[in-house]
């Protein structure tokens, strides 16, 4: 039968079907071969109308499918599948094809009408309006369709006409007539309801991931990008490159690890089977994109555009190469390899299902394979086209059609950046890559797309363009904070959204809610709430944002739920009023489930009204408990009595149990018989790795787990073992707790005793397991440890700027030492310094320890010229303010720390001056000004000058120069007893040596942090790396000696800039922020010299604390020997408490004197029983570089054979670069360079086996420097691989560092 | 010895002393006697939901966009050297909605590299949390809508000869102003 129009489900509804010929519609001609039949259906409280089309003709029918519907008066209220309009007037037809339901609704005085397709149809084009006409309204669906000869195809029209208020209950009819469409699919796994997020765990962390979890409330995981190349999702022969490998976690869009497919099924294989026992692993892909190269392979999927262009192209995001836009569909080879690889990963890996990334779902795609896509459309010029959202709908349906798993889990789907609903119907769930304050006309059309299937909130809390953070004070702060937080609270609430981990990571408030907002998800949100708070306007939009109340429910049954919550400032409240009929409870019965009496009142209507006052940003969730009440019910939710108890019940022992200390590591132990830990799986991982994790968590504020990589101690870690002397015992399984626990027969109880000053717990199972007992433990245990830390968005970013508190509740940091778990979001981070200037001093502040970090004073020595000063430790927890950098302990001070060269000047440069005149005390000398560069005195036939005229009593002198071959120098004999000048003798009362200072002219001092210049006046910055480039000038003695002279009767400046240099020197110092601080240093000889010393760096005594201290002296590459009656060995390390000798090092102390000591180590400890006897605290190295300058062994060897180091008596150390006894001469001209490091480092960093260990950051590269105090191993961390060099007895394997003797070395890149 | 120059113009609230180079982008402040889209073009993924003009009143260009679904640009292009750091400007002003300026990198054969800079603004008007949960008083400018500059600067990679300047709508209903744009070399 060929119709042209009017087709009839009911009186009402109307059908007309048009073609498309010439640019318009136009009737069917009853020759165009079209058979139509139809039928209808009654499916609850909807009818539906089947039309089934067949194109018997002979040519191409492109047909609208037209439904009209009569929706009462003009005036009446429009949802058009998206946005909502009241009082229309006029015909209205809208703009947007995207985000939009394929349902419609008319609201005319408690009239509904509501007009669409069933969801089952697949339609690449449908369009909605409303025609007003002579004060009547008629609603329009439209279907476009393209049929070939021979195709048939059936659409289902959908309406339906009931009394309400809203066009939400045209929703939730639907929603209600066909369920499995908003529902995951039956076997999705049901972690899909909780968090999701990137775990992004790396194999170096895999056991820790199930710690992050745990504490993240982590379920799903956004498998991110771990194909070679987009369209090889399981790879294969044909496209797999060994060289490029496979990717880690940490990876973006790149391979990172070389290797095969095998090494990449392994990977994956071990990865995804760790991860599934915490959370469900939604595999990514984009089935829109194909990498270009592998395009060729599939050349009958290329993407055509309407203008018949390929696809979009983006490089190194789909993989790390280019990739375009392909047609992925039903048809075409592209989409037959996507299948093949999706059955084959939801085969080979431990995953749930998959993520599909930009799901948008509404890119037309124009090509040929169009004709083999029976769900094509034609757009409004009449090409054909068919949908990608349509390619996206098969593709989810294929997988979720996959054989189910042994467990019973069916393959899910979760989309990004749905916005076709095509995208959503055949996903199980959506992730909303936004906050909740962004895309804010999305939320509301997607929930009611999605129904009770979980949508997520991804970005976290990025609030950085909103606040106006720099004038912020911390309480405004924290009120602006908390209201974000208390504001995705209740909009989550309200629209049954699941935030994502980035917004519980570190976010206490957020975690707590976590458990009602996952509850109330797995219920089912509903469309329409059928609540409403009397008096308040506004019910027949109820998702419109300004309403005063927000109002959900959620639920069926008696897992029925209502949220009803106070989005203001002000304490509010009302009379909610429920409408139980609506959704088949009259009378319904609510208690809060908090446990407090709520009064039930009934209308006559069975309405429910519950009075309700809520405090600002308060919420109500209320279960209920019943149905058909009369008159006035009083209902109280029975609370749950606990599953399990403590003994003793006061649990307070959980937070003093001994687990770790910074010193000797973990403190407790894992106890138990093999098999039986074996049985607790994981969960024994996270209990082994609880303080570890915890420690190396709150120092890294990563939003990444594999960002830790290196953080998590395991000295920290809990031993698993069966049998242990620890403190504290945690006994696993009934061997164990028969053990530890004699006669105690409890159940479901944590048991705690303690005995001879050791701890022991047990976990006694009955219908609790004992895995969710020590679950339910290691709950108890954070409130001990609380985790506020681990999040890198620009908000957190912002408030560490600010040094604000972000924490709901959350004490603010006054400058003020505060709980690790609260500071850490304020302090360093791994990988920055911080600089602050305070009341005119520099102050520097980097990594120390896990514990501690380091303040540096940075000044200027006597000559103007930059300095080190003193350095504190400090508690890392502190935030990073200016009062921080003023607290701490001293663990060095500084004094006169930059080496000087001896030239024939005397010792030149950093804090010296030229050591060539004389102070001579003459009592009443009567010389004056008029003599300065005049008047000649005379001894011993010398000839000296007046420099200066210090007083009546002293004058300061500088003899004739007396230096031959063009090297200046001075007499300054201290046997001169008397001076005669003009035929007078004055007798010298005292002469004393006098250092010209100052002798530096400084030309250049720049501190740059990360590059740019440091502000002016008071400031705190946090950066990367400061840097200081300083260049000076010293002034030559001769030239000055000239310009006095030729100065007669004046006092000219020490440095006067007309005075000729001697030498120019050069300053490169680099601060990093592992606390290593690099010097580079240019000499250039301006005026010609003889050279005896230059040492580049030169250090004090290491400061000790405590009432017992020590000090030890490691100095590697030398060997023992005796001196005054004791034998030192520095190469193993010498106690050096008791005031060492003067310790000149040379000749057969010397291990290699090819190879000479390089490297200077100090360290104090403290002897203290309580921490275990001997704890070494802090360690100080000055060493040169063994890369750059004169300083590297092969130039040393040779220009400091005689002399490499000193210790003098004062217990200062000089090391040298040069070293001669007579002097180099060194020629106006000549060039020295030299590199060194000092740093002060925490010398427990690689256990007892190498306490004078450190790690050097030099020109970009991180060196380690291991020094063994006895034979043993040292876990090297991974990302050392090459020797730079070492003594003969250590080897370096497998990432361990062995050594056969103390006193053995080595270095490593 | 660079020189310094004081960068004054329409951006005056803003005059920052700088050593700049000359702005690259012609027609920048939307004044040429040809037409204020000489040099400009507009590009957006759904035309029909923008409405773009100049307001003689405000002395600037406006979009107005009737939905949050799409994002629409002015955008021209500029040629600039490698290793060498810019800084991009624009006057704006956001009665509602959002505003993105950003900068799209071409290799020397025309390949996008994707966005190399870019900076967003948002108006406070259509935000859940003002005033509600965040008093307006705590936002830049206290929340009120002013004309204000914003801007980012970037350096320029390798293999980078030219960049797309763009400034317009960013998937906000609403309506925006833009007065000025600038893209100058940093010296």
């Amino acid at each position: 039968m060929a119709l042209s129009t009017v087709y009839s489900l009911c009186a009402a509804l109307q059908i007309e079907i048009s073609r498309f010929v010439n640019g318009e519609h136009e009737p069917l001609s009853a020759t165009c071969g079209l058979d139509v039949q139809q039928n209808t259906e009654k499916n609850g409280a909807i009818d539906e109308l089947h039309l089934t089309l067949c194109n018997k003709g002979e040519e191409t029918l492109l047909l609208r499918l037209r439904a009209k519907l009569p929706a009462g008066n003009a005036g009446g209220s429009y949802w058009d599948g998206n946005s909502y309009q009241r009082n229309l007037t006029r015909s209205y037809v809208p703009v947007l094809d995207r985000h939009v339901f394929p349902l419609t609704s008319y609201t005319d005085n408690g009239n509904i009408y509501m007009l669409g397709f069933a969801p089952s149809i697949i339609a690449s084009r449908f369009e909605r309006s409303l025609e007003i006409s002579d004060g009547k309204a008629v609603m329009v669906f439209d279907i476009f369709r393209v049929l070939y000869p021979g195709e048939s195809l059936t659409d289902i029209f959908v309406s339906a006409n009931f009394t309400g208020v809203s066009y939400v209950e045209s929703v939730e009819k639907y929603h209600l007539t066909y369920p499995e469409w908003f529902r995951p699919a039956p076997g999705v796994d049901p972690r899909i309801y909780g968090t999701g997020g990137y775990l992004s765990s790396d194999a170096a962390l895999r056991d820790y991931q199930y710690e992050e979890c745990r504490r993240t409330g982590f379920d799903w995981e956004w498998y991110y990008n771990s194909y070679q190349r987009s369209g090889d999702y399981y790879p294969s022969e044909q496209f797999w490159d060994d060289s490029l490998g496979y990717k880690q976690e940490k990876s973006h869009a790149k391979c990172n690890i070389p290797g095969t497919i095998a090494d990449w099924e392994r990977n994956h294989r071990i990865r995804t089977a760790a991860g599934d026992k915490t959370s469900a692993l939604f595999y990514y892909y984009m089935s829109q994109y194909c990498n270009t190269d592998l395009l060729p392979h599939f050349a009958d999927s290329r993407w055509v555009t309407a203008d018949g262009k390929p696809g979009y192209r983006v490089k190194g995001w789909a993989d790390e190469f280019w990739a375009e836009y392909v047609w992925s569909g039903r048809a075409g080879s592209f989409g037959a390899k996507t299948r093949s690889d999706l059955a084959k990963l939801w085969q080979n890996l431990t995953i749930a299902g998959f993520a599909l990334d930009c799901a948008i779902g509404t890119t037309p795609y124009y090509g040929d394979l169009v004709r083999q896509e029976p769900y094509r459309a034609y757009d409004k010029d009449g090409k054909i086209f068919v949908l990608e959202g349509v390619a996206l709908a098969y593709n989810m349906n294929y997988t979720r059609n996959l054989p189910l798993r042994p467990d019973g889990r069916r393959a899910g789907s979760i989309v990004n950046a749905p916005y076709n609903y095509l995208s959503i119907f055949y996903a199980d769930g959506e992730m909303h890559e936004a906050s909740a304050w962004e895309r804010t006309d999305l939320p509301v059309p997607h929930r009611l797309m999605l129904g009770r299937k979980p949508w997520v909130l991804w970005r976290g809390f990025v609030l950085a363009p909103f606040l106006d953070w720099e004038k912020l004070s911390p309480e405004q702060i924290n009120t602006a904070i908390s209201g974000a937080v208390d504001f995705l609270t209740l909009f989550s609430l309200r629209m049954g959204a699941s935030p994502s981990k980035m917004f519980m990571r570190g976010y206490p408030d957020m975690l707590a809610v976590k458990p009602l907002i996952t509850m109330l998800n797995r219920a089912g949100w509903h469309a329409a709430p059928y609540v409403w708070v009397d008096g308040i306007p506004g019910a027949d939009d109820p998702w419109e944002n300004t309403h005063p109340y927000w109002v959900s429910r959620y639920g069926e049954g008696e897992n029925s739920y209502v949220v009803v919550s106070n989005p203001s400032r002000e304490k509010k409240g009302g009379t909610l009023r429920i409408s139980g009929p609506k959704f088949n409870v009259p009378g319904a019965i609510y208690a809060d489930i908090s446990g407090r009496a709520t009064v039930n009142r009934f209308d006559h209507n069975g309405d429910t009204l519950i009075d309700f006052e809520l405090p600002p940003f308060g919420y109500l969730v209320l279960k209920q408990t019943g149905m058909n009440g009369s008159q006035q019910v009083t209902s109280v939710l029975p609370q749950k009595a606990p599953r399990f108890t403590m003994d003793p019940a006061d649990d307070s022992w959980v937070e003093a149990l001994p687990l770790s200390d910074d010193r000797s590591g973990a403190l407790a132990a894992i106890v138990g018989k093999a098999d039986e830990v074996a049985s607790l799986d994981y969960l024994i991982t996270s209990l082994s790795t609880y303080s570890a994790f915890h420690r190396g968590r709150l120092r890294v504020p990563a939003p990444r787990l594999w960002h830790l990589i290196g953080t998590f101690h395991e000295r920290f870690r809990f031993p698993v073992v069966e049998t242990s002397d620890a403190k504290t015992i945690f006994a696993i399984g009934a061997t164990a707790r028969n053990r530890y626990f004699p006669g105690v027969t409890a159940t479901d109880q944590i048991v705690y005793r303690q005995k001879n000053g050791r701890h022991f717990v047990g976990f006694f199972p009955g219908k609790m397991s004992e895995a969710e007992l020590l679950r339910e433990f290691l709950f108890r245990l954070d409130r001990a440890y609380p985790f506020v830390a681990g999040t890198m968005s620009d908000w957190p970013g912002k408030v560490q700027a600010a040094d604000k508190a972000f924490r709901k509740n959350q004490p603010t940091l006054a400058d003020a030492l505060v709980h690790p778990a609260h500071g850490v979001r304020f302090a360093l981070n791994n990988g920055e310094t911080a600089i602050a200037r305070r009341d005119g001093k520099l102050y520097l502040r980097t990594r120390f320890s896990d514990e501690y970090d380091l303040v540096t004073e940075l000044i200027t020595g006597n000559n103007g010229q930059f300095e080190f000063g003193s350095s504190r430790r400090i508690p890392a927890g502190l935030g990073v303010t200016s009062d921080a950098m003023l607290t701490g302990q001293t663990v060095y001070a500084a004094i006169d720390e930059g080496a000087p060269m001896l030239t024939t000047y005397g010792n030149v440069g950093a804090n010296h001056g030229a050591l060539t005149a004389l102070t001579l005390t003459i009592p009443a000398h009567g010389f004056t000004l008029s003599d300065v560069g005049k008047t000649k005195l005379t001894a011993a036939r010398r000839t000296y000058y007046i420099l200066r005229i210090i007083d009546e009593n002293n004058i300061l002198v500088m003899s004739e120069n007396i230096g031959h071959n063009g090297i200046g120098f001075f007499d300054r004999s201290s046997l001169r007893t008397e001076f005669s000048c003009n035929g007078k003798i004055y007798k010298v009362e005292r002469l004393q040596h006098t250092q010209l200072i100052p002798n530096l002219r400084i030309k250049r001092q720049n501190f740059l942090l990360d590059g740019q210049p440091l502000p002016e006046g008071e400031f705190i910055k946090r950066g990367r790396i400061l840097t200081c480039d300083e260049v000076y000038e010293i002034v030559s003695p001769a030239g000055l000696l000239e310009l006095v002279l030729n100065n007669p009767g004046r006092q000219v400046d020490l440095i006067d800039p007309s005075i000729p240099g001697a030498a120019e020197i050069t300053n490169h110092y680099t601060f990093t922020a592992d606390g290593t601080m690099y010097i580079a240093q240019k000499i250039r000889i301006l005026e010609k010299t003889a050279l005896r010393q230059y040492g580049l760096l030169q250090t004090q005594i290491i400061y000790t604390h405590g009432r017992s201290p020590f000090r030890e002296y490691w100095i590697p590459k030398t060997r023992p020997f005796e001196q005054d009656g004791r034998r030192f060995d520095f190469a193993c390390g010498v106690d050096s408490t008791q005031k060492l000798p003067r310790i000149i090092f040379s000749g057969a102390m010397l291990a290699d004197p090819a190879n000479l000591p390089d490297r200077f180590i100090q360290i104090a400890g403290v002897n203290d029983p309580r921490r275990g006897g001997r704890v070494r605290e802090t360690g100080l190295v000055i060493g040169y570089s063994l890369f750059n300058g004169s300083s590297i062994p092969a130039i040393r060897r040779d220009a400091a054979v005689n002399q490499p180091v000193w210790i003098n008596v004062t217990q200062k150390s000089y090391p040298y670069v040069i070293y001669s006894q007579g002097g180099i001469i060194m020629e106006a001209g000549t060039v020295i360079e030299a590199s060194g490091y000092r740093k002060l480092f925490d010398p427990s960093r690689f256990g007892p086996n190498a306490p004078a260990s450190y790690t050097i950051e030099e020109n970009g590269k991180t060196l380690l420097y291991l020094h063994f105090a006895a034979a043993g191993s040292v876990d090297v961390p991974e990302n050392f691989t090459r020797i730079v060099e070492k003594s003969e007895g250590v080897s370096f394997t497998d990432g361990k560092a062995v050594a056969t003797a103390a006193g053995e070395w080595i270095v490593l890149e | 010895m660079k020189l310094k120059m004081l960068c004054s113009s329409l951006l005056a609230s803003a005059a920052v002393i700088a050593a700049e180079g000359p702005n690259l982008l012609k027609n920048p402040d939307f004044k040429d006697p040809a037409g204020y889209r000489t040099h400009w073009k507009f590009e957006s993924m759904g035309d029909e939901i923008f409405e773009v003009k100049y307001d003689p009143e405000k002395s600037a260009v406006s979009i107005a966009s009737c939905s949050n679904e799409f994002s629409g640009y002015l955008g021209q292009y500029v040629d600039v050297t490698p290793g060498k750091k810019y800084i991009c400007r624009a006057r704006t002003l956001l009665p509602k909605g959002r505003i993105l300026l950003y900068a799209i990198g071409y290799t020397a054969n025309g390949e996008s590299t994707g966005t190399e800079g870019r900076i967003w603004d948002y108006s406070y008007t259509d935000n859940p949390l003002f005033p509600n949960f965040i008093p307006f008083e705590y936002s830049p400018g206290g929340g009120i809508t002013d004309w204000k500059t914003i801007s980012f600067e970037l350096t320029v990679p390798e293999n980078i000869t030219k960049y797309q300047i763009k400034v317009g709508s960013y998937f906000g209903e609403g309506i925006l102003y833009v007065r000025q744009v600038e893209f100058r070399e940093i010296l």
